[in-house]
């Protein structure tokens, strides 16, 4: 027992000081996270809800005062609905012709008198209206304030009453960042471990492997338990910019559990990524081909947005892709304001583990049978 | 003739190793698959409803969110109506926002004091936003089928139509395809020669340098057709692109980006000469252009300050934003005339890039180490 140690303390180390030396290949699993985190949240998160916008007010009736005053006081639970950048309407009006702008709203003079005569008041806006998205979150904003305002006078017949379960909102930059981290555990996993196998084949050092004394089980080992600690390491990284720069903060009460869901999650990632290696053989093949698969996971498995706010088909889809179920059950441990793992979880993970593992110790079986021996 | 044996050559391989075959490809069609499961999430809201009143007007606040729509797509996927179940989904995560019609909802409406209660788990600030904007939405649409409206919205918009996201998307995808396509395929062309180490038998043959820079472009740009047309039809299938304007002029534009990716694939891949580098380096150099200069212009309404400020700073000085734009203006059927200055710096810097490309390559190939 304790040569099988010795063993598979001598792979570890190997393996390490490799993974140590190739930093194109120790930098990638922990590059990646990164990058899609901060690109997702600036570029999707559009600078928040404060909407730059041109306003003006050009009619004198305290009608158009309460309304514009409805207008400016606009906010959502993060921020204010509008950042008014122009008060001016002919600037603003050339600044939506350029697109610097994608709405200007003018409460025109005759307002406050339509409104006392009973007519319908008339607001007007101008957008630039490049694509949907946008579009659709400048019409939505201004329906907001016509509504709010309407409540606000005793106009409406409904109203509606929102009811968060937690106390403040977790943003969106947070939400990323929490899947981010599980993108840097499933990544890690997957590419340092595949990579640690690759290598063998890429450096033609898999014959001296091969030619020592029982290597099958100590290899393995050695070689999985080298990938848990290099994910390990890049796990670290991404957590310390998702706390640092957008502010993830999962709770203290489940760090264990959390910690127990991401090592069982690796330690699946990293057998699988064992046995990828050790089949495709190259570097070249293994990084782009894991990279997207599990980039690809982050954005449609519940990284970048709650499954259950996807489409239907997507929704089908990730009930039989077993990440889903690591984005999805660590985001709502990370975020939501109460949450326990299902024990029927805690199965599934150990069974991934297990399978993962168990795949990768029959690639390397399959490997070390003599007609696979292009490389020695 | 011998430049096209040189791509010929290189063809062959292409079609041989599973590699090219599935970086060049399966790569970026992968990249359109991601944005179809991202797209439709931004226009349809998945909601569950809990109907607890069996009055007219509940039925009529129910069917007026199942009803309400933006040009494109519903704004709510109503999961079930059914109040036990709505409440259970909710309860256990599987649904993020819960829309409760409550009892009596009907007769409160009636005096002018209903209330729709908006539950959610505002785990996303996006997502709890969203939802809270578009019931908000609902209720006004819902107001004004029972009375007259007190205030209406009169909207002038600076485009005749608005592009939908997912045309928005296949103009950027479209040419994040081709200029990925140019230059991981024209990299891996001649980082493969080092790699496989063929680089000398390349170098013994009696031709000019010149042939064999030509060679590999025209290799390159052989194999990214191939890849281009692939991510055109699946746009065309999944996004529904239909260009109001010039389909000639789009696709000389996706030319353009493919001939600047090859030059940028011939310098990475004669600096590196590494296979994986090249890759390595290649999705993230066309990723960089697509994200920068793929949402320049919309970007550009929303970068008054923070991130999104440094963001569109930087996309205007990246001479591939103008093609983006003018591709886009041509999509949504614009007169691309006017337009045709902000193409400008893509087509001066093409021959400075093919230029540094040829000097590189024919450079290295004056001289190889001892290994080759």
């Amino acid at each position: 027992m304790r040569a099988f140690f010795d063993r598979t303390w001598g792979v570890m180390r190997k393996e390490l000081r490799q993974w140590r030396r190739d930093r194109q290949a120790a930098a990638a699993p922990m590059v990646l996270p990164i990058v899609l985190m901060i690109l997702s949240a600036v570029l999707f998160g559009q600078g928040g809800d404060a909407w730059p916008t041109g306003f003006a007010n050009e009619s004198s009736g305290p009608t158009a005062a309460e309304f514009s005053r409805s207008f400016e006081d606009a906010q959502s639970r993060v921020s204010p609905y509008f950042h008014i950048v122009t008060r001016d309407p002919v600037e603003a009006e050339e600044l939506v012709d350029q697109g610097r702008l994608h709405m200007a709203v003018t409460i025109p003079e005759d307002f406050s008198l339509q409104a006392a005569s009973g007519e319908p008041a008339v607001v007007l806006l101008e957008t630039f209206n490049i694509n949907t998205d946008v579009t659709k979150n400048v019409r939505l904003r201004v329906d907001r304030v016509v509504q709010e305002y309407l409540a606000d006078q005793g106009a409406t017949s409904v109203v509606v009453e929102e009811v968060p379960t937690r106390a403040e909102d977790v943003s969106r930059g947070a939400f990323i960042a929490g899947g981010g981290v599980v993108l840097a555990i499933l990544l890690g996993g997957l590419v340092n471990t595949a990579l640690m196998s690759a290598r063998e084949w890429e450096r033609r050092t898999v014959k001296e492997i091969r030619l020592a004394t029982r290597p099958a089980a100590s290899v393995t080992a050695g070689k999985v338990g080298a990938g848990l600690m290099a994910t390990a390491a890049n796990v670290a990284v991404t957590l310390a910019v998702a706390a640092a720069v957008f502010g993830l903060r999962p709770p203290s009460d489940r760090i264990g559990t959390l910690v127990g869901v991401g090592s069982l999650a690796v330690v699946a990632s990293a057998g699988l990524g064992l046995a990828v290696g050790t089949w495709l053989k190259e570097y070249r093949t293994v990084q782009p081909i894991l990279g997207v698969v599990v980039a690809g996971s982050f954005f449609a498995s519940g990284g970048f947005a709650s499954i259950a706010t996807m489409p239907h088909s997507v929704r089908a889809f990730n009930r039989f892709w077993p990440p889903s179920y690591i984005f999805e059950e660590m985001q709502w441990l990370m975020h939501a304001p109460s949450a326990s793992v299902p024990g029927t979880l805690w199965v599934g993970l150990g069974a991934a583990a297990v399978i993962g593992v168990g795949l990768g110790v029959f690639a390397q079986q399959q490997a070390n049978q003599p007609s696979s021996g292009r490389s020695l | 003739m011998a430049v096209w044996w040189i791509a010929v050559k290189d063809w062959r391989r292409f079609i041989r190793q599973p590699f090219f075959m599935a970086v060049s490809i399966l790569i970026p069609l992968a990249f359109v698959l991601f944005y179809s499961l991202i797209v439709p999430s931004s226009q349809t809201n998945p909601v569950v409803v809990a109907v607890e009143d069996r009055s007219p007007a509940a039925s009529r606040f129910l069917e007026t969110l199942r009803k309400v729509e933006s040009e494109e797509a519903p704004w709510f996927e109503v999961v079930t109506d059914d109040s036990e179940e709505a409440r259970r989904l909710f309860d256990s995560g599987d649904a993020i926002g819960l829309v409760v019609i409550p009892e009596g909802f009907g007769d409160a409406v009636a005096q002018g004091r209903g209330v729709v209660e908006l539950h959610v788990h505002n785990i996303n600030s996006d997502y709890s936003k969203n939802l809270a904007l578009r019931v908000d939405h609902t209720v006004r649409v819902f107001e004004d089928r029972i009375s007259e409206p007190v205030i209406v919205v009169e909207e002038t918009t600076r485009f005749a139509g608005t592009l939908t996201m997912g045309t928005y998307i296949s103009t950027s995808i479209l040419l994040f395809a081709a200029v990925y396509a140019g230059l991981v395929n024209t990299g891996l062309a001649v980082a493969s020669e080092w790699s496989d180490r063929t680089a000398k038998n390349l170098l013994l043959s009696p031709r000019p340098r010149a042939v064999l820079v030509a060679g590999k472009v025209l290799a390159g740009l052989g194999q990214s057709l191939v890849s281009v047309l692939a991510v055109a039809a699946v746009v065309v299938v999944v996004f529904g692109f239909r260009p109001q304007g010039s389909v000639f002029a789009i696709a000389g534009l996706a030319l353009v980006m493919t001939i600047l990716g090859a030059g940028l694939g011939a310098i990475i891949g004669v600096a590196v000469r590494k296979t994986l580098a090249v890759v390595s380096i290649g999705i993230p150099t066309a990723l960089g252009i697509y994200f920068l200069s793929g949402f320049e212009d919309s970007l550009r309404g929303l970068a008054w300050d923070g991130p999104v400020a440094v963001l569109w700073q930087t996309s205007r000085f990246l001479p591939t934003t103008g093609v983006f734009s003018v591709t886009r203006q041509l999509a949504l059927g614009e007169s691309a005339l006017h337009l045709t200055g902000e193409l400008l710096p893509a087509f001066v810097l093409i021959p400075v890039v093919l230029g540094v490309a040829a000097f590189m390559l024919r450079r290295a190939f004056q001289s190889l180490p001892g290994g080759q």
